[in-house]
């Protein structure tokens, strides 16, 4: 508890004001904590734009998205309506929506750069781990809130991608069939559906994602922001204890996100006004076609932010189930062979891959596609203890590494690209490597983030005054 | 007799009668239903290819023919 302070009795009003807060709330402190003795490092990039970013979308979805609930009506025979009503009548209805589904792709671009950085520059590593999981559970959170938003306009699109997502909760063996009536409400996607995914898309997810958000900013400014060179500016600090590679964020950084938000504003502007459609990736044609639960739509796909994971979903077939089994035979072989284990762990690790694959031939590959799909998001929490490499950014690793990264990011890509593709066999085949290289970079990581010779860390950040 | 709703996911699988190639379709395609989520393939009689994400044929609902142009859904006569 913090003394009460006596301020001058000649002090200013606003002065008299603040301590008046200041004693009761502590407002002054909270900022300069996270503002204006907030010490971040001075040799921020480009990549720095995007955490920012991401809140100012929030901020534009959480805005937009009040806006919306006052003109939308949940319920099945009024909804695709009310959106047309919205888009035609209501002043400004159009403006609002455009920019509320342009921030629902704008959200993704922006976290996916997000992500990014701390995956180059190793931002998730000790002693960041926690910054990392939050950043993880808030991706997660944004997926299910942006699945669940795009039923509410109701349309062919909305209508059979939750369809087949709440189905993919009916794959899980014993408890599945139940479990995605319990999630539907009803015994097809209906009104009841509806309803429940209105709830959640506008209080449930959000209330999650804004504590989550505020954990990850706690998070991050008690452990301080990482930067490009990887190195603790914590480690060399002049007299004041301030370090002496950091700037405070305000006004420094403030001013510059605000170039920041100024060149996205620029290009989300040009979007929502010339093509909020985006040619069919952002609001997908399908879409302007009021539900029919009897007739699926030739070809249907997700929104293209969740493409790279369906299309590992699709990879996994029976066919694939013989790969991946044998994955988990050498995996367990290696493990016993190589790893330095007790005899008793070796043991477990044999007999948990055994019992892995009977399950993999008694269940089938429907649910795998399942373990597949989620197990790719969840295997990014785990991304602090898989890399062993000893420096943290990609500055300072072997050469190979910036291309390994490279083909990861265009391995993604390409499953983002057969994700939107109606299924053909060269395509199913490409995303099956696609997924095992995918798996592969993460699980392997122990060990190949260990070869290499990493080049000299510099002691003081790489930085050159303007 | 089929219900028309995939055995993988739930979609509605839609015909597709003609033969030979055209797209989602192999080469020397017979006429039956393809998925259109995720590809899964149906024969004329609602079974699915092998190698497809559709785990199992399209359901047979109980039925009977009550006459020769007459048919009752939801009953056998075994039930």
């Amino acid at each position: 508890m913090a003394e009460f302070k006596e301020i001058s009795p000649n002090a200013s009003a606003g002065e008299k004001l603040l301590n008046w807060v200041d004693n009761r709330f502590p407002a002054s402190k909270l900022y300069k904590e996270h503002l204006s003795e907030y010490y971040a490092p001075k040799n921020f990039n480009f990549w720095y734009f995007f955490g920012s970013l991401a809140l100012l979308v929030l901020v534009i979805q959480i805005v937009t998205g009040i806006f919306l609930v006052m003109h939308y009506k949940p319920e099945a025979t009024l909804a695709f309506a009310s959106v047309e009503y919205i888009m035609r009548d209501v002043p400004w209805g159009w403006l609002i929506r455009y920019m509320h589904s342009t921030g629902a792709s704008a959200f993704f671009i922006v976290v996916y750069l997000h992500m990014f950085r701390g995956l180059i520059y190793g931002s998730y590593r000790k002693p960041r781990e926690l910054v990392w999981i939050f950043g993880c559970a808030i991706f997660l959170c944004l997926m299910a809130e942006a699945f669940m938003g795009y039923l509410l306009p109701w349309g062919q699109m909305s209508y059979w991608g939750a369809q087949v997502i709440v189905n993919l909760f009916a794959a899980i063996p014993f408890v599945g069939p139940d479990l995605a009536l319990l999630i539907r409400g009803d015994y097809v996607v209906s009104d009841a559906t509806l309803n429940r995914f209105f709830s959640f898309h506008v209080i449930a997810v959000p209330l999650v994602l804004l504590g989550l958000v505020v954990a990850h900013i706690i998070a991050l400014h008690e452990v301080g922001s990482n930067n490009p060179d990887g190195i603790e500016i914590k480690a060399h600090k002049g007299p004041d204890g301030k370090p002496l590679d950091g700037i405070p964020f305000h006004p420094y950084y403030s001013v510059h996100d605000i170039m920041g938000v100024s060149v996205f504003l620029m290009v989300f502007s040009a979007i929502v006004f010339f093509a909020p459609e985006f040619g069919g990736y952002f609001l997908e044609y399908n879409n302007f076609i009021p539900a029919d639960p009897l007739k699926t739509p030739a070809h249907i796909a997700p929104v293209w932010y969740f493409t790279p994971f369906y299309s590992m979903l699709r990879a996994i077939t029976s066919e694939m189930m013989y790969a991946l089994i044998a994955c988990v035979l050498a995996g367990a072989f290696l493990g016993v062979t190589k790893a330095k284990l007790t005899g008793l762990i070796k043991g477990g690790v044999i007999g948990g891959a055994l019992v892995l694959v009977a399950l993999m031939l008694s269940i089938d590959a429907k649910f795998w596609g399942v373990v597949v799909m989620g197990g790719a998001v969840i295997i990014l929490f785990f991304l602090p203890w898989l890399d062993n490499c000893a420096v943290r950014s990609i500055r300072y690793r072997p050469d190979w590494h910036k291309y390994l990264y490279g083909i990861f990011v265009i391995n993604f890509v390409i499953l983002a690209y057969l994700g939107v593709q109606p299924p053909s066999p060269i395509g199913e085949r490409v995303s099956q490597v696609g997924t095992l290289f995918y798996f592969g970079f993460f699980l392997l990581m122990p060990w190949w983030s260990r070869l290499g010779q990493t080049k000299p860390v510099p002691d003081r950040v790489t930085f050159a005054a303007h | 007799m089929g219900v028309g709703i995939c055995s993988h996911l739930g979609c509605s699988p839609s015909d597709k009668f003609q033969t030979g190639a055209q797209p989602s379709l192999p080469d020397d395609w017979q006429g039956g239903f393809l998925c259109p989520c995720h590809g899964s393939t149906f024969d004329m009689a609602g079974r699915v290819f092998k190698n497809k994400p559709a785990p199992d044929n399209l359901e047979v609902p109980p039925h009977m023919y009550l006459s020769d142009t007459r048919l009752l859904i939801g009953e056998d006569k075994k039930a």
